[in-house]
């Protein structure tokens, strides 16, 4: 019988799974282009290096010069990565959320993530004057995961938590916070005001390896174990009688995933601010690439989240060299049109 | 019950009381479920047909009582181990957009897969043969949107077969389905009631197909059972009228020998 | 199919009608007697009596009358009129996409505003509230064809799923370009940020009048629409079968709440909180009319802004507050109650 899967077995090792046939070459694919990318981005910058300085600084040879060595290795290639590994957990977590919830406009921003972070980091850039930049990270860290576990208590049920319940309480929640927010921007003193508003909208100016070493962790733990968990989402996929007839145990599923999307999310808003939209769009577009699996879809919207993330910022720093545009919106700039083309071809939406 | 005094029923209620918010549909129901039979729950619109059978697949839990899956009480097993044992299908269940029949079907397997074993030689031959009974092979990579809806209900069907489970509930398997495919879905479960053993559960709205198909019919009303038994020994017009509120006359089929519902009208003197 | 029909549920069904049009009527009463509440509060308090009397038989020569005709009438009426504005035309969208998360934010209309107000201050600088509501009309009706256009491309028509997401994706896209803006010019943020909270003060009385005007035509054809949106909000197939024009329908539901939304936010900037929150509220006790489901969004809006305000004012009597930012704050813990009441 012909197949669209691609089947592995290890039987020494008692492992075996199925891909869809199309996930390999896309997956690949991806990779490839984000390898591209951060060349081109570590590269070509407000200032270009010529390809044999940036070479022989990218593989620091003893011939390019410590300056050059310094705008690859210390400047372009943290912020670079920043940018790849924000991209990627964002992804992940809406493609999670969005599977959890099963509604396309679920993001990263309903479990309230965005909202309690944006709020923490702009009440303590407005009020807080003191506080050093290099704060902000823990601060948002902090407000989104306070967001998410107000959201996660208060609909949470002696039964269960409902995804319904779960959306509407976030809305409701997210809306106090944006408010509080928007009131903060309206009254503050005006340049902070306008370096909140670089952090909402999310930019990765000027981050540096210590940001990595912070995320690199969060998405080495949970990016896998969304993995792990994508059978659960598929079966979820289902609507809630069928998958607790095939044996799911569905309070538990859900909040396992809710958990991953938002250390995930959460980690990612404290690297770089606010980039919800690619929560909200990597997801719809690997579906488009490798169909509705969650196994295949999880690491395809990782790559795509990364790539786009990854490529607006070095468009941001290409194309605006004289001000220093927040790559949170090149990356709407890129990504709706392509989306929206995408949607108007789409024989089944 | 004659049958099942010498075998342990495969599911049993126990003074049930299943209620949707804090209404109770059913209340202190007693019933067992003989194995390797076709059992069919028939009964008005809202008599408490598909919340029995919510009940007794677990997906409703009782405010009373209890449901028994082999003489264990289904409530203390873990559901992936009652998983092995009934598939369900609900219905109209929902399905993910550009999900393909076989992707469905292969669904089923999850409760017997783990994290590591997500895809064995067994869970590829169970469902390969759950696609072929349902005669779907050739339609393995279609997607379920481009299906007509017995297809689709055959898929559903499949999905529970690759489960390989014992027992199968369904509800209302041939809803929005012709005659032909109604005749088609029931033909398939007669087979896999006769030839694979299979204990079968279902909710049936059309009285002479229950009859046609199911070695037991329990007639409930208003949430209580009303009759079960072997469709030859308990259809008669008294018991039609009786759940239904209309009268009706019983033929038997001159070839199966079994009772053949004509409906005449509503009951006369309805209680208004 | 079965539907399982609890005594509750059966109850509820034969009084319904009774029921809905009791609930209507005192939130009639709920909506005045806010009015009247906001008539009297302020700076120089007016008893509730005098307030009437100005209403009834004005005295020009009295300036308790004067205050309440000429200042606080014109507030009132429009945040009543905002309200019950963006409640409705959220409600709409909430029934053409069959989404509880959509909003006339998804329409565009917020960010089209937006977008028009920002550039034409970057361009002109400070804009008067009357030239803002101006622009911002004009932002939010090019963005609400934008996305029906978009919508409507591709060979299915109009669907729930390509409107949520173009529509979503068009106000992502036109907030960026906000954003953007703002982040590199200071100026402009300073000019505009107060518009951005959502806001009633300083309108003049003719662009109130004539956005009164545009929301009394929006209410209408919405309200008018009531029954085709139930119908729609069954299914495209069952509505095409019961005998609706669907695109038709969709068309002019979007243009009502493109003409509700438009206005309002061209008056009071961008209130997030009321188009979301309050048709999902009413839809937790009313599941299926649309008709009812309007209606009572119209009411709670109206009196949910005219408290906002009220409580605005209550807590800085000379600064003036964003009212967008009281909404949330006032109605998200209502919100969040009923949904843990009401929501299993």
């Amino acid at each position: 019988m012909a197949s669209n899967w691609i089947e592995m077995r290890w039987h020494w090792l008692s492992v075996s799974l199925r891909v869809d046939r199309r996930a390999p070459t896309v997956v690949m694919c991806l990779l490839g282009l984000v390898a591209v990318v951060i060349v081109l981005s570590t590269v070509w910058g407000t200032d270009t290096l010529s390809l044999s300085d940036a070479t022989q600084a990218l593989f620091r040879l003893s011939s390019s010069n410590s300056a050059n060595q310094f705008v690859v290795w210390t400047l372009r290639m943290p912020r670079t990565l920043a940018a790849l590994l924000v991209g990627m957990g964002l992804g992940t977590a809406g493609t999670v959320l969005q599977g959890l919830t099963r509604n396309p406009l679920a993001a990263p921003g309903i479990i309230g993530i965005n909202a309690g972070a944006s709020l923490a980091v702009v009440l303590s850039i407005v009020l807080l004057p003191t506080l050093p930049v290099g704060g902000l990270p823990l601060v948002a860290f902090v407000g989104s995961l306070l967001m998410a576990a107000a959201i996660y208590m208060l609909a949470w049920d002696r039964l269960h938590t409902s995804p319904v319940r779960l959306i509407l309480i976030g809305i409701g929640l997210s809306l106090v916070a944006a408010a509080l927010t928007s009131l903060l921007l309206a009254f503050g003193g005006i340049n902070r005001v306008s370096l909140a508003l670089v952090w909402l909208v999310g930019s990765v100016y000027g981050r540096n390896w210590g940001h990595i070493v912070a995320l690199l962790p969060w998405l080495g733990v949970f990016i896998p174990l969304a993995l792990v968990f994508a059978q659960d989402l598929n079966v979820l996929s289902l609507g809630e009688p069928a998958a607790r007839g095939l044996g799911l145990r569905i309070q538990r599923s859900r909040t396992v995933l809710l958990l991953i999307a938002a250390a995930l999310s959460g980690a990612s808003v404290a690297t770089a601010g606010t980039i919800g939209f690619v929560g909200l769009i990597a997801p719809h577009l690997a579906r488009r690439l490798v169909g509705p699996a969650h196994f295949e879809l999880i690491p395809t919207a990782a790559l795509l989240g990364g790539l786009l993330v990854l490529t607006a910022d070095w468009l941001s720093r290409v194309l605006f060299p004289s001000v220093e545009m927040p790559c949170g919106i090149l990356t709407v700039g890129l990504g709706v049109p392509y989306f929206l083309y995408l949607l108007v071809r789409s024989p089944t939406a | 019950m004659s049958q099942s005094s010498h075998q342990l029923p495969v599911l049993e209620a126990r003074s049930l009381t299943l209620a949707y918010q804090k209404f109770p549909i059913l209340k202190d129901l007693d019933l067992s479920i003989v194995g390797k039979r076709i059992t069919t729950l028939v009964g008005q619109n809202g008599c408490g047909k598909s919340t029995l059978l919510s009940g007794l697949s677990r997906l409703l839990s009782p405010q009373n009582g209890s449901v028994f899956l082999n003489g264990t009480s289904i409530h203390s097993l873990s559901t992936r181990t009652v998983a092995k044992q009934l598939g369900v299908l609900p219905q109209s269940p929902a399905y993910p957009e550009g999900i393909t029949v076989k992707s469905l079907v292969a669904l089923g397997r999850y409760p017997r897969q783990n994290w590591l074993q997500s895809w064995s030689q067994e869970d590829e031959e169970m469902v390969n043969q759950a696609l072929h009974t349902t005669r779907l092979h050739d339609l393995s990579d279609y997607q379920l949107d481009n299906l007509s809806g017995g297809q689709r209900q055959r898929a559903w069907i499949a999905m529970a077969l690759a489960q390989d489970t014992p027992t199968l509930l369904l509800d209302e398997p041939t809803t929005y389905l012709d005659i032909a495919h109604q005749i088609e879905i029931l033909d398939l479960l007669k087979e896999l009631n006769e030839e694979c053993e299979r204990t079968i559960v279902m909710v049936l709205h059309d009285l002479n197909l229950a009859c046609r198909y199911s070695n037991i019919i329990i007639a409930l009303k208003e949430g209580a059972i009303v009759a079960q038994g072997s469709p030859k020994d308990i259809i008669t017009p008294t018991l039609i009228e009786q759940i239904f509120d209309i009268s009706c006359s019983i033929l038997n089929d001159p070839e199966t020998g079994l009772p053949i519902c004509i409906p005449r009208g509503r009951k006369p003197n309805l209680d208004l | 199919m079965t539907r399982r029909v609890s005594p509750q549920r059966a109850v509820a069904r034969f009084d319904s009608g009774y029921l809905h049009i009791a609930g209507f009527g005192i939130g009639v009463c709920v909506v005045f007697v806010c009015a009247i509440a906001s008539l009297s509060w302020g700076a120089a308090s007016i008893s509730p009596a005098t307030t009437i009397d100005a209403l009834l038989h004005f005295d020009p020569t009295l300036r308790e009358h004067l205050i309440i005709r000429t200042v606080r009438l014109p507030r009132v009426l429009l945040g009543a009129a905002v309200g019950a504005a963006l409640a409705v035309a959220g409600g709409i969208m909430q029934g053409l996409t069959r989404n509880p998360l959509a909003s006339p934010g998804i329409l565009g209309v917020n960010a089209g505003a937006s977008l028009a107000v920002v550039l034409t201050t970057l361009w002109v600088g400070g804009l008067s509230p009357s030239i803002a509501a101006g622009v911002a009309s004009l932002g939010a009706g090019i963005s609400a064809i934008a996305v029906y256009t978009i919508a409507s491309l591709g060979n299915r028509g109009i669907t729930p799923i390509k409107l949520t997401l173009a529509g979503a994706m068009v106000a992502a896209l036109l907030s960026a370009a906000v954003s953007g803006m703002l982040v590199v010019n200071q100026r402009t943020l300073d000019d505009i940020r107060f518009w951005l909270a959502g806001s009633l003060v300083g309108q003049d009385l003719q662009t109130i009048v004539q956005s009164l005007v545009g929301i009394g035509v929006g209410l209408t054809f919405a309200l008018a629409l009531g029954k085709a949106i139930t119908v729609l909000s069954l299914g495209d197939d069952l509505a095409r079968s019961l005998g609706q024009a669907t695109g038709r329908v969709k068309g002019m539901a979007l243009l009502a709440a493109a003409l509700l939304a438009g206005s309002a936010v061209s008056v009071a900037g961008p209130i997030g909180f009321v188009g979301l929150v309050v048709p999902n509220a009413v839809r937790l006790f009313i599941k299926v009319d649309y008709r009812w489901i309007l209606a009572y969004s119209a009411l709670f809006g109206a009196s949910l802004l005219l408290l906002a305000d009220m409580a605005a004012r209550m807590l800085v009597p000379s600064g003036e507050l964003p009212v967008g930012t009281i909404v949330a704050l006032l109605g998200a813990p209502f919100f969040i109650y009923l949904v843990r009441w009401k929501v299993q």
